[in-house]
């Protein structure tokens, strides 16, 4: 198997268009967070200063203009002496969902099932809404608090849509200096990711598993897991809001048959009721007008 | 004609028209119409493909300055116009069997003149009807509209569901409100039997051969009195 970030020639990739994938092997990542730096430089988002949070950990988690995160996983044996019993690392980003909640919820469409697999962000047509923060089962997307403000915007992890679709790799996947990052057909990843996990299991790592291979329909961020999902953070079975989903599905064209059939029905009254009569003070109930 | 006289129960009565409100709740009434179709108008645009040219950070901004005009208009309302605001509110809220007599008989006789709906009083059954939606989505509105705008940082992956019942109960509320909205323009400006209302928000005044028609139980107070003549009679 060798060390390798690229899986497939990313040439090739860009010529078919088919899915792509990252595949993030947490198995080998050491927390130095050459991809954030990388993201950030590529992408030209600024640095964003944050308060510690007792770890290594550089960000509470993602931001508008900082897209990838590397997570400190730490299990603390607090009961002896504060001895680090497991420290694991996970890069979370967006994971590029098949079935994705920002999609679902972005009022302006500016969020779209884009190339190679990716779900792409069109910033300009953004109003900034937030919709698709609350969309994400992963906490992936994310925008700015406002009040009055109108410049905020959405931001996240693009897949580095800009450098694949010219066949390149995406940032993060070139700096990772352990090559935990894998970059190539999604297919392929899934192939390596299997047989990874397999070894892994053979050497002692019994809950050991490969993340994102059906989850919402398949994302295109996989993860080869020394644990389970739970013990990084992430969701076991993901899910778009079922409130989300029915907002969209049944209160928009239940709104939008209310509206219309109220329209109408006040169009077909208007002619029908051209022929009545304006009150005249004869029309008045009798037992009133005697009063 | 003589000049303007008060009954008893403080309506009064003026060139055989008769007051139908007072002068700050017209006032309130066009601020918050103004108020409630701007934002109708700018949400929409998120909701109607063919009015996505209303939908841009701008029009966002739009939206919450008029979601503030509508949050204080009931206050400057109830401030304003006191006890007739909550004589109309209560009436709102005071529902008799002939008003569900009425609301059975609404949409024929609306569109053929019978059957003949029970008398009604200062508010007729639909009207009482549009109170009510208004004052219940006005709730909605504000309660679910300031989650989506205040509390959206605070919410995590685990309450996402919040915001969506947020968004889901605006939304609905909108359509709602929208289709109140339009049957109440439309009675107001164009049926027959109705359009004579439109006056009394605009000079507060309505005919009392309206009154007699529309509102008799409320309206026969000024039958004879000074100056309520129908001019047409
Ligand atoms: S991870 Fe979140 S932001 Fe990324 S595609 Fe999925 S739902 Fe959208
Ligand atoms: S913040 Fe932007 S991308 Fe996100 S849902 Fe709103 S308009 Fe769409």
């Amino acid at each position: 198997m060798g060390r390798a970030a690229i899986l497939t020639d990313p040439q090739a990739a860009a010529r078919s268009g088919a899915d792509v994938a990252m595949l993030t092997d947490l198995s080998e990542c050491i927390g130095c967070k050459a991809c954030e730096v990388a993201c950030k430089q590529w992408n030209q988002n600024q640095a964003e200063t944050s308060a510690f949070l007792g770890s290594y950990q550089s960000h509470p988690g993602i931001l508008d203009n900082t897209w990838t995160v590397i997570k400190f996983v730490e299990d603390i044996n607090e009961s002896r002496d504060m001895s680090v019993e497991s420290w694991q690392f996970i890069k979370t980003n967006c994971m590029h969902c098949t079935e994705a909640g920002c999609v679902t919820a972005c009022p302006v469409d500016a969020l779209t099932y884009g190339r190679m697999g990716t779900v792409e962000l069109d910033v300009d047509k953004c109003i900034g809404c937030g919709y698709c923060e609350k969309g994400c089962p992963f906490g992936a997307v994310a925008v700015q608090a406002q009040v009055f403000d109108t410049d905020k915007k959405a931001g996240k992890c693009t897949l580095c849509v800009d450098r694949i679709t010219n066949g390149l790799p995406p940032a993060c996947v070139q700096t990772c200096p352990t090559d935990c990052i894998k970059y190539g057909s999604r297919d392929e990843l899934i192939r390596w990711g299997r047989e990874r996990v397999a070894k892994l299991k053979a050497r002692g790592f019994a809950n050991a598993t490969l993340y994102g291979e059906n989850e919402l329909g398949g994302l295109h961020q996989l993860y080869v897991l020394l644990d389970s999902p739970e013990k990084y953070g992430l969701p076991v079975n993901p899910q778009v809001s079922p409130v989300l989903k029915a907002v969209r599905q049944v209160v928009y064209p239940l709104g939008k048959f209310l509206l219309g059939a109220t329209f109408f029905g006040l169009l077909i009254n208007f002619f029908a009721s051209r022929n009545l009569s304006e009150p005249k003070d004869t029309d008045a109930p009798k037992a009133t007008v005697q009063s | 004609m003589a000049a303007a006289t008060r009954a008893k129960t403080g309506n009064q009565v003026k060139n055989g028209k008769v007051r139908r409100f007072g002068r700050w709740s017209i006032v309130c009434h066009w601020l918050y119409a103004a108020c409630f179709l701007t934002l109708l108008v700018t949400g929409f645009g998120l909701m109607y493909d063919w009015l996505d040219f209303l939908a841009g950070a701008g029009s966002r901004l739009v939206h919450r300055y008029a979601a503030i005009g509508l949050a204080i208009m009931p206050l400057l309302y109830l401030v304003g116009s006191g006890r007739e605001a909550l004589s109309h509110i209560r009436e709102a809220f005071r529902w008799s069997k002939d008003d569900l007599r009425w609301l059975a008989v609404a949409v024929p006789y609306h569109f053929t003149g019978r059957p003949k709906p029970p008398a009604q009083g200062f508010l007729n059954a639909g009207q009482k009807l549009n109170y009510l939606v208004v004052i219940t989505t006005f709730v909605v509105f504000v309660t679910t509209g300031l989650i989506m705008w205040f509390l959206r940082p605070q919410l995590t992956v685990a309450d996402q569901g919040v915001f969506w019942w947020a968004v889901m109960l605006h939304s609905a509320a909108a359509w709602v409100a929208a289709s109140m909205f339009l049957l109440h323009v439309y009675q107001a400006a164009l049926h027959p039997f109705t359009r004579a209302s439109l006056r009394g928000m605009i000079d507060g005044y309505v005919t009392l051969e309206y009154a007699l028609f529309e509102h008799p139980k409320w309206a026969q107070q000024f039958v004879g009195q000074s100056g309520s003549k129908p001019a047409n009679r």
